[in-house]
């Protein structure tokens, strides 16, 4: 199992206010760019699903 | 203990002031969405105003602060202001502004939000801004099509770090070569290889 570094743990564990309750409108996740790199993130109807290549969950 | 009932100051957003543009001419009459929402205030309901821009392309939303006693919440402290301001042209959607922040006022984001002066043609990119020094996040992200410049600011574009808006402009160029040797391609049932130096073409 690949390690995560501290950034992208911590992102991770911030990014979780973010997707707490509804998301509005034309509203983004705010993900490091080096988060964005290893997780997509899926907000469509309403689900918060982190995929990673090889941590998490597998494409 | 008392921290938890007492109310504090939270900045759900700061005055903002902004111009649009397309092409470099003003957008007249365009309606600009401004976007907040906060667990603390109203139970998380979003808060949705609506501006328009005058004849000279600019905008301007009043500042909203509130008082809550959610940040003196043990479990509430790091709840964020998630802020939006966007403006919509058909289907497509355009971000001015983008980002999850602390509910205190923080000055370098406060500073750029009088300054959205945004051109519809240019690509959304995300801000990585330092604001420890203003008692917020070392890396707070703002993704917005406004191309700021500053000391605090590191750009980044498809994830990559870029140093002028200028190398943006040219990766659209290389798309576009891209794109036209696909189309003769297809075309002349040609193959054509491309590298960063060169290309190669040879005919099946």
């Amino acid at each position: 199992m690949t390690a995560i570094s501290p950034r992208v743990a911590s992102d991770l564990a911030l990014v979780a206010y973010d997707v707490k309750g509804p998301v509005a409108k034309g509203s983004e996740l705010e993900l490091n760019p080096e988060t964005k790199k290893h997780f997509n993130f899926d907000l469509s109807k309403n689900v918060h699903k982190g995929t990673s290549g090889g941590f998490f969950w597998r494409k | 203990m008392f921290g938890l009932f007492k109310r504090y100051t939270v900045e759900m957003s700061p005055e903002v002031r902004g111009r649009i543009t397309d092409g470099g001419k003003p957008v007249i009459g365009m309606q600009v969405a401004r976007s907040l929402v906060y667990e603390g205030y109203k139970n998380g309901e979003e808060q949705l105003e609506h501006t328009m821009t005058d004849d000279n392309g600019e905008f301007s939303f009043q500042a909203m602060i509130i008082k809550s006693r959610k940040p003196g919440d043990i479990f509430g402290q790091n709840i964020p202001v998630k802020q939006v301001i966007y403006v919509e042209r058909g289907e497509q959607l355009s971000r001015l502004w983008n980002t999850s922040k602390v509910w205190a006022a923080i000055k370098p984001l406060s500073d750029l939000l009088l300054q959205l002066n945004a051109d519809l043609q240019d690509k959304q990119v995300q801000h990585l801004i330092n604001t420890s020094n203003y008692g917020g996040r070392a890396q707070q992200s703002v993704s917005s099509i406004c191309h700021w410049q500053g000391e605090v600011i590191s750009t980044y574009y498809d994830n990559e770090l870029i140093s002028s808006y200028d190398e943006i402009n040219s990766s659209q160029t290389i798309q576009n070569f891209k794109l036209l040797i696909h189309k003769v391609r297809k075309h002349y049932d040609c193959n054509i290889t491309t590298s960063s130096i060169g290309f190669g073409f040879s005919c099946l």
